[in-house]
């Protein structure tokens, strides 16, 4: 409650102004000078958020000495010396406060007990009547010639005295000895008690007569008054100090150093100059080491090590370097692309100058060919007799005839020498002009052309024009004439498959070889048949040259010039340039086949 | 009506047509020899006429690329083709005026093509050297020993070591080349023959969409 200090009225706790006159009441709570709360006057600290709200100090109360105020420490540092009990504070303050009192406020039970302090003058001395009766029976009975320490010796302290005839036995044994100077380190020494139910106020005194204890092997003597142990008698017999009735000696050295040093200066700390914590001191405190100048680093030594000027130099040199850039992915395909342009580059002109250059210095690098199949087949056509009608089918063109002529001019030579009347079909387009050109240019006699001759053309429909002409060559066109087929020189006697004594495929084809030997083999499978093909027909031709339905072979330049050489034509050196060549393209090809397996082996393949 | 004429017909006229040739080989007994010719002879003539039906198809695709961007090719493509047709039909008609065919054929037709047919032998010495560029398994290493083996044996070296690789060739050619070739022959017929049946039986229908 708070009372109205003009009109007296009790208001309610936390009221700001009077319910009954309106005066505005006085702030009777602590606020909290971290969160700003207020707590009620008894808290010392927060109830909101536990910060402490009355500082820490040695002095009393502001109210009490408002001389020294104490700026707040900060709210959280301890204040409280560790090991110092509530009470013993309590009990400290009390004692200050009494000390600072007025003369004439001390009460008159503090007189009295000060009174010893001052020089022992009889004057000082307490009146007869103010000593209690059970004190002055117990001075009877104190020996005459008691210590001055015996005389000033007051009553212990928080014990009401008893009448001096209820004393016990125990009590009168008791000798009072002066003050006995303990060790600190000893154990505390008794402490006035404080008989705080006796009404009377409280009294510091460290002057309670101590017992005479004589400590033996049993345990604790209590010598009787009068009898004087020996240690006391052989000590010297000096008049204590007068500490105006409280001895120094009595406060142990523990319990001073836990007192506050009223000495130490308390440095000013930076006062909050802003927000809600304006006008608190030291709540920054370690903010002291912070804000302290960074020390001046040592400086570098003067002349660098050679090391180090090494080292500047080659950063130098990397600096000054213009900067390369990563090629990015564009560039490094352009690069691979760029790479292999140069080798095929490379192999081109490897395997250009492998075929021109023994025909332009006229080497000769390779022994004569050899063909069995070749001279198989120049035996058979020796055989035919003159004006047999031989059947050819003209299956290469213009691609191929730069091989192909090389192996059908010497067989269609050896025919047109045994005077065989020669057939021309062909299912290719080109196959008919192919086989004019080189039978123009084989012929010896051009005049001996309708006789020799007979270009029959162009066979549509694959497979089933080669059935078809196999079975009626009547009908059709010899396309050098114009005139039809069975009124050419060349066709007398013949109109199928039939008729004709040979048939000559010059496949370069593999599939065309095939064909015209399915299709005979069904139509007139005694009809013996010879072939004439490029190298690359020449593994698919063998297994009918082995099996019989070939009568003989001659296959690429190897087997031209191997029935060039049995015919004796004269071209035979031709022949050998073209082997030559083709020999040191063959060496090029497979050298770079080990070269380039080589490469992808050791380099590693194409990621 | 839609079904009869893409479906049932074109199968009813290819499988009856099949049938009679094939039967008038198995029976030649007279009709059938006849008549398979005669089918044999129009299929002749279809495929003339198929074959002029790709000229001028040929002809109609690329004047659409013509006029598309790097239809300069299409244009050289076309104008190459009549030429050839018009020297062709010019010697049929005036016989005189052959020569002309033939040294379009000679000197146009033949340089070209045997031009293009060189550069095989380019691709296959690039192809060689690149050949473990992407591939090192044991079927490429074998294909590349036989393709040496081939190459090599193939040249009339005047050495010991040419005539060894002259019998290791033929070796090579007539024993392991020759049982692969005869065994793709086989392959190849047996599948001609599977093609056929099931031409005969409608199964397949290449003559119709």
């Amino acid at each position: 409650m708070i009372y109205c200090p003009k009109c007296g009225t009790a208001n309610r706790q936390g009221s700001k102004f009077c319910n009954e006159c309106g005066t505005p009441l006085p702030a009777t709570g602590l606020r909290c000078p971290m969160c700003g709360a207020m707590n009620p006057a008894g808290n010392l600290y927060c109830d909101r958020c536990n910060a402490r709200l009355i500082p820490a100090e040695k002095t009393p109360p502001e109210e009490e000495k408002p001389e020294r105020p104490s700026p707040p420490k900060g709210i959280s540092l301890p204040s409280v010396p560790l090991g110092e009990e509530g009470w013993l504070s309590e009990l400290r303050a009390e004692a200050e406060a009494l000390d600072l009192l007025p003369e004439e406020e001390i009460p008159e039970w503090l007189a009295e007990l000060e009174a010893p302090a001052a020089p022992p003058t009889p004057e000082a001395q307490p009146p007869e009547a103010a000593i209690p009766e059970w004190l002055a029976e117990l001075e009877e009975t104190v020996p005459e010639a008691p210590s001055p320490a015996e005389k000033t010796a007051p009553p212990l302290a928080g014990i009401p005295a008893p009448p001096s005839g209820e004393v016990p036995e125990w009590l009168r044994n008791i000798e009072f000895a002066p003050p006995i100077q303990e060790e600190p380190s000893a154990q505390p020494p008794p402490i006035a008690a404080v008989d705080v139910h006796a009404g009377a106020p409280p009294a510091v005194s460290t002057t309670v007569p101590p017992i005479l204890i004589e400590e033996e092997d049993e345990g604790l003597l209590v010598t009787a008054p009068g009898e004087i142990p020996d240690w006391l008698k052989e000590a010297p017999e000096e008049a204590p100090p007068d500490f105006g009735g409280l001895v120094p000696a009595e406060i142990p050295e523990w319990l001073r150093a836990l007192q506050p040093r009223e000495e130490e200066t308390v440095e000013e700390e930076p006062v909050e100059t802003e927000g809600f914590l304006t006008g608190l001191r030291g709540l920054l405190s370690i903010g002291k080491g912070l804000d302290m100048p960074a020390t001046a680093q040592p400086s570098l030594p003067r002349a660098p090590s050679p090391a180090a000027v090494a080292r500047a130099e080659l950063l130098q040199g990397l600096l000054s370097r213009p900067m390369i850039t990563p090629p990015t992915a564009e560039a490094r395909e352009a690069l691979r692309q760029s790479g292999w342009i140069a080798a095929r580059f490379l192999v081109g002109i490897i395997l250009l100058a492998a075929i021109l250059l023994p025909m332009l210095v006229r080497l000769s690098l390779f022994g004569p060919p050899t063909s069995t199949a070749a001279e198989t087949l120049f035996a058979t056509v020796n055989q035919l007799s003159e004006n047999t009608p031989v059947l050819i089918a003209w299956e290469y063109g213009p691609a191929e005839s730069d091989e192909m002529d090389r192996v059908a001019g010497p067989l269609m030579e050896h025919l047109l020498r045994q005077k065989a009347r020669l057939i021309i079909v062909s299912t290719r387009l080109e196959g008919p002009a192919a086989a004019e050109a080189l039978l123009t240019s084989r012929l010896a006699d051009p005049s001996e052309w309708p006789r020799r001759i007979a270009n029959l053309g162009y066979l549509p429909g694959q497979a089933a024009g080669v059935r078809e002409a196999l079975g009626s060559l009547d009908g059709r066109t010899e396309i050098s004439t114009g005139q039809p087929a069975s009124q050419a020189e060349a066709m007398a006697g013949v109109h199928s498959v039939a008729d004709v004594g040979m048939v000559v495929v010059l496949a370069a084809q593999p599939d065309d070889l095939k064909t015209w030997l399915e299709q005979i083999s069904v139509a007139r499978p005694d009809v013996p048949v010879v072939a004439g093909v490029s190298a690359r027909t020449e593994l698919i031709s063998t297994p009918y040259l082995t099996a019989g339905q070939l009568k003989g072979m001659v296959a690429g330049l190897t087997g031209g010039a191997v029935y060039e050489r049995q015919l004796d034509t004269g071209r035979g050196r031709e022949y050998e340039y073209y082997l030559t060549s083709l020999g040191a393209a063959q060496l090029a090809i497979a050298a770079l086949t080990i070269i380039g397996a080589l490469i992808f082996l050791v380099g590693g393949r194409k990621r | 009506m839609d079904r009869l004429m893409k479906r049932i017909l074109p199968t009813s006229v290819a499988v009856g047509t099949g049938l009679l040739v094939l039967l008038g080989y198995l029976l030649p007994v007279p009709p059938l020899p006849s008549v398979r010719d005669e089918l044999i002879r129009w299929a002749v003539i279809v495929a003339a006429f198929a074959f002029i039906l790709g000229f001028f198809n040929l002809l109609r695709v690329h004047s659409g690329r013509a006029r598309k961007p790097g239809g300069i090719y299409s244009v050289i493509l076309i104008l190459t083709a009549l030429t050839s047709l018009a020297l062709t039909l010019a010697a049929l008609l005036i016989p005189s005026l052959r020569f002309i065919g033939d040294w379009w054929f000679r000197s146009v037709l033949s340089p070209l093509q045997a031009t293009v047919a060189g550069l095989v032998a380019f691709v296959l010495a690039v192809a060689a050297f690149r050949l473990l560029r992407h591939r090192r398994e044991a079927g490429v290493l074998v294909f590349m020993v036989a393709a040496l083996i081939v190459l090599l044996g193939t040249l009339p070296l005047p050495t010991p070591a040419g005539n060894w690789l002259v019998s290791l060739r033929t070796w090579w050619i007539n024993v392991p080349a020759m049982a692969g070739m005869r065994g793709l022959l086989i392959g190849v017929g047996l599948g001609a023959l599977l093609v056929g049946l099931r031409v005969l039986i409608g199964s397949d229908r290449p003559y119709s969409d």
